[in-house]
């Protein structure tokens, strides 16, 4: 059985001018041990979909509609006090920038204590133990526990963060662009601690990030989501070899290898305004091969062979 | 006649809107622009001296006949309020708008060139904030011959332009790390066209703001002299009136009507400065929003 | 004698005092930089490094925003330092600016259109409305951009990617010999940057303008560059032709540096998990007497600690400063 399971998830945003669709009919699922990637570009409402999962939505944006089952528990319809056992403690969250959230006067073995002792019933020298196996296994050392933020750099910050993700086992992590303003080699440590979650701890991870190389080195499946919807599902493999949806093979064409030179071009046009998107396929006008239907009809995800879900009317017939 | 009247019209409504907007701004502003006009009405509801007394019957309780009564010397009060109104309005605007103009001219050359100019002027601002500024402006204002409205806000303004300057100062150093000064100076633009063409415009509510602050302070200085003596004598102001009235003891003898109004006015101007001041703050700077 | 090169930095030094009043520490940004762009033909020159490696430093050195403690930045074969005002004014036409934020550059006030008629006014390039119009509708069209899309708009109406697109196009516009291009696309969508880097391209292909490309992703400079420097905490460790440094990376932080960067494709996946200090990324003040690299570097030895290494050419167009070529 899945891990997580999100059907027709829906999460708007009520402004005065009308709303908002960032997020309009999601629906996919994670199974338990895997990197599950969710990509692209910004404003396709992936960071509200980070969001809309953990219940962690503010006004003047709203849950819709939708089901968001962990575990075969709706995290949607439970009461303040269930959503506590499973937020944080067995799914958690690591959001955008957040090695800038940390506390500038607290040493980093101290909050990692905090977020320990919020959530569980344990004496302060028990939770301390806890501390350098989970910096261990984010690559830092045990020392780092002694220091403020300020004395680390980014990537450490990056994975003491990981590290409180980390500090009560949950079974599910979501990463909200983890290694933007990151330098390479940092970026590297900080996916491969990622990865090793998966591998040493089973945990499962939804890495959401628009760079495709990165979702390249350690997805094994990936989502693309393009205006609020997503448009393709599939094993990594496949995604990159073989792309179904246009956007995807428009997004393949445009980024630079450091492999090899190829020439690379952008998609045309700019992502839609989710006030008013156009109808039919959201991505028709910048498609380079819609047809009329694409214009009047909006594309349901299906699924084809080998696992892959794509929606597109000229792909699955 | 078409473009500049739609285009006029449509800045009153952007300003409409602003004012609609961030309320503190639109309250202080309305209440201040109601006290203006006024002023601006005196000469026509009051078309003579007010201050000439025994005019009318003296201490007469508010009634039909005279809104808000008359004083100890047979003077109407409520003519006088609206004049006081003018000149003290006059006087703070004129002192705010001077001290203002020497604060934006120092502040940006001591923000924008920096080094030693900007070392040099710093200190300069430092010894104006560091001396006692009201005790000086009592000795100052006791030696000169002729106190009227124009010497009084000249010495006002000599007093008031430390503060815009310091605060326009680290504004002008802030914004001139952004890339677009870069950019500016790149383009060959001079040091005058980049402060007043690239960070300028981008501080007019911060300015504001500062000239807001600035008449309040300007006018809390000026009835602090008024309210000793120390003010134009050839006319009246709202702290002559206040120091006319403490000289014939009118709040122990009962005549509160003397003494409320000019009080009540001051009370609503300060308010409603301060409103405008906190108000422009919030247009300038959005974190400070609702 | 051949022409004097288009810009040749030699031994270029940056040194920025750190801590408080009475602290000693220096951080050595610029550490004893040089390189050459040739005058003969357009080329994409790539310095890349991580943060800290002062290569925005030296862009800016070369614009002229930040004066060098020491050593030559000469354009052409004119010492920057000794140009007088005119000259100055003068160099600002020959060498274009791009720069890393789309939103900063902007002046919020205005609307975009100034952007391009500051430049034509203050560099004297149209002597008629008419022709002002003509050049910005022709510097547009070279990035891709209408007019109707663009002016008489204000900086917050468009995208990122629109705004380093006009900014293309004003140095376009201004028709220098060079740009200095600061990260332009960093902050632009991934799928998004093609168009720009295009743009870049078409710079020398079609205009015949060179371009110091400051960057900190290797893909990019794969793509774009034809020479690259590797920096790091501002030195050079490497330079020369970008396929060569690429493909056969000498110098340890090189190979570390390209073999870290992920590819988009999953069958080529890194193989080993590299593990940091944890003191690895923290900067250390003062300058180094040996190689700057020493304390990372899994080929160290001895010599690497005491001795700066020289600049040593392994092949044609391609030097580097490591001990183990000497």
């Amino acid at each position: 059985m899945p891990l997580l399971e999100v059907k027709g998830l829906k999460a708007y945003y009520r402004t005065r001018a009308g709303e908002v669709k960032a997020v309009d009919g999601v629906s996919f699922s994670v199974e338990p041990k895997e990197i599950f990637g969710i990509a692209g570009e910004s404003g396709c409402g992936k960071s509200t979909l980070g969001m809309a999962l953990l219940r962690l939505v503010d006004p003047p944006c709203y849950v819709e509609a939708g089901d968001v089952l962990f575990d075969g528990v709706d995290l949607l319809e439970l009461d303040a006090e269930g959503l506590r056992t499973i937020r944080w403690k067995r799914f958690s969250y690591i959001p955008q920038s957040s090695m800038n959230a940390l506390n500038p006067v607290a040493r980093i073995g101290s909050q990692i204590v905090d977020a320990i002792a919020a959530h569980e019933h344990l004496s302060e020298k028990e939770a301390n133990k806890r501390v350098a196996p989970l910096l261990k296994g984010v690559g830092l050392a045990a020392e780092c526990a002694d220091m403020y933020p300020h004395e680390l750099s980014g990537g450490m910050k990056q994975r003491a963060i990981i590290a409180m993700a980390m500090a009560l086992g949950p079974q599910l992590i979501l990463a909200d662009e983890p290694t933007t303003a990151l330098d390479v080699n940092v970026q590297r440590v900080v996916l491969q601690a990622l990865a090793y979650l998966r591998e040493a701890m089973g945990v499962s991870v939804i890495l959401v990030t628009h760079d495709m190389a990165a979702q390249a080195e350690i997805a094994d499946r990936l989502a693309i989501m393009y205006a609020g919807k997503i448009v393709e599902v599939g094993a990594v493999d496949d995604v990159f070899a073989d792309p179904l949806h246009p956007y995807t093979q428009g997004l393949m064409s445009a980024i630079p290898s450091l492999a090899e030179k190829r020439q690379i071009k952008s998609i045309p046009g700019y992502p839609p305004n989710l006030l008013d998107p156009p109808p039919g396929c959201r991505f028709h006008p910048r498609c380079p091969v819609a047809v009329g239907r694409c214009r009047e009809e909006q594309p349901e995800l299906r699924s084809e062979a080998r696992g892959r879900l794509v929606a597109c009317h000229l792909v699955v017939e | 006649m078409g473009p500049s009247k739609t285009s006029l019209l449509l800045a009153l409504r952007r300003v409409l809107a602003a004012l609609v907007e961030f309320p503190k701004l639109g309250v202080g502003v309305a209440v201040i622009l109601t006290l203006i006009v006024l002023a601006g009405l005196a000469s026509v509801l009051v078309p003579y001296d007010p201050t000439s007394m025994m005019r009318v019957p003296p201490d007469l309780p508010p009634s039909s006949q005279h809104l808000l009564g008359t004083d100890t010397l047979g003077r109407d009060v409520a003519a006088q309020l609206i004049h006081s109104i003018r000149q003290s309005l006059m006087i703070g605007a004129m002192a705010g708008s001077i001290g203002t103009l020497i604060g934006i001219v120092v502040g940006f050359m001591a923000g924008y060139k920096g080094g030693l100019v900007d070392s040099g002027l710093r200190t300069l601002i430092d010894v104006f904030l560091v001396i006692p500024m009201w005790p000086l402006m009592v000795v100052i204002a006791s030696y000169v011959q002729f106190l009227t409205v124009p010497v009084m806000a000249g010495l006002l303004a000599a007093f008031s332009w430390p503060w815009p300057a310091r605060a326009m100062r680290a504004q002008v150093m802030s914004l001139g790390q952004r890339e677009f000064v870069n950019l500016a100076k790149l383009t060959n633009l001079n040091s005058f066209e980049i402060a007043f063409q690239e960070i300028m415009p981008n501080m007019l509510s911060y300015i504001g703001a500062n000239f807001a602050n600035a008449v309040a302070g300007a006018m809390m200085a000026e009835v602090g002299l008024e309210i000793i003596g120390l003010g134009p004598q050839n006319t009246t102001t709202l702290g002559l009136m206040l120091y006319w009235a403490m000289w014939r003891g009118a709040l122990v003898r009962g005549i509160t009507w003397w003494v409320f109004p000019p009080i009540v006015v001051l009370i609503s101007v300060f308010i409603s400065l301060h409103l405008i001041n906190m108000g422009l703050d919030e247009v300038y700077n959005p974190r400070l929003r609702r | 004698m051949s022409e004097p090169a288009l810009l040749e930095l030699k031994d270029l030094v940056k040194v920025y005092p750190v801590g408080g009043i009475f602290s000693r520490k220096r951080l050595r940004a610029v550490d004893n930089v040089s390189f050459t762009m040739p005058s003969d033909r357009a080329t994409i020159a790539t310095l890349a490094g991580e943060s800290g490696s002062g290569k925005s430093t030296i862009a800016r050195i070369v614009l002229g925003l930040i004066k060098p403690t020491s050593g030559e930045v000469r354009y052409k074969g004119r010492n920057l330092a000794e140009l007088s005002r005119k000259g100055r004014l003068a160099y600002n036409k020959e060498v274009g600016a791009v720069f890393q934020d789309p939103y900063g550059t902007y002046n919020p006030f205005y609307k975009v259109d100034r952007i391009f008629s500051k430049a034509i006014k203050k560099f004297k390039l149209a002597s008629s409305d008419a022709d002002r119009d003509k050049l910005i509708l022709h510097a547009l069209s070279n990035v891709g951009l209408t007019p109707e899309e663009v002016l008489g708009r204000y900086p917050h109406q468009l995208s990122g990617g629109q705004r380093q697109r006009i900014m293309l196009a004003r140095a376009l516009l201004i028709g220098p010999s060079m740009i200095v291009a600061d990260e332009p696309v960093s902050m632009i969508d991934a799928s998004l940057r093609a168009g720009i880097l295009n743009v870049v391209r078409d710079l020398r292909d079609k205009h015949g303008m060179s371009c110091l490309f400051i960057t900190h992703d290797l893909s990019v400079a794969r793509y774009l560059s034809d020479s690259i420097v590797i920096l790091y905490r501002g030195r050079a460790l490497e330079r020369g032709s970008t396929d060569l440094v690429i493909e056969k990376p000498a110098h340890p932080y090189s190979q570390l540096l390209i073999g870290s960067v992920p590819l988009p494709d999953p069958k080529k996946r890194w193989k080993e998990r590299i593990e940091l200090d944890a003191k690895d990324l923290l900067e250390v003040a003062g300058p180094v007497a040996g190689c700057v690299f020493y304390e990372r570097c899994p080929q160290a030895g001895e010599k690497c600690l005491k001795e700066m290494p020289p600049s040593v050419e392994v092949e044609h167009d391609h030097v580097v400063s490591c001990h183990q070529y000497s």
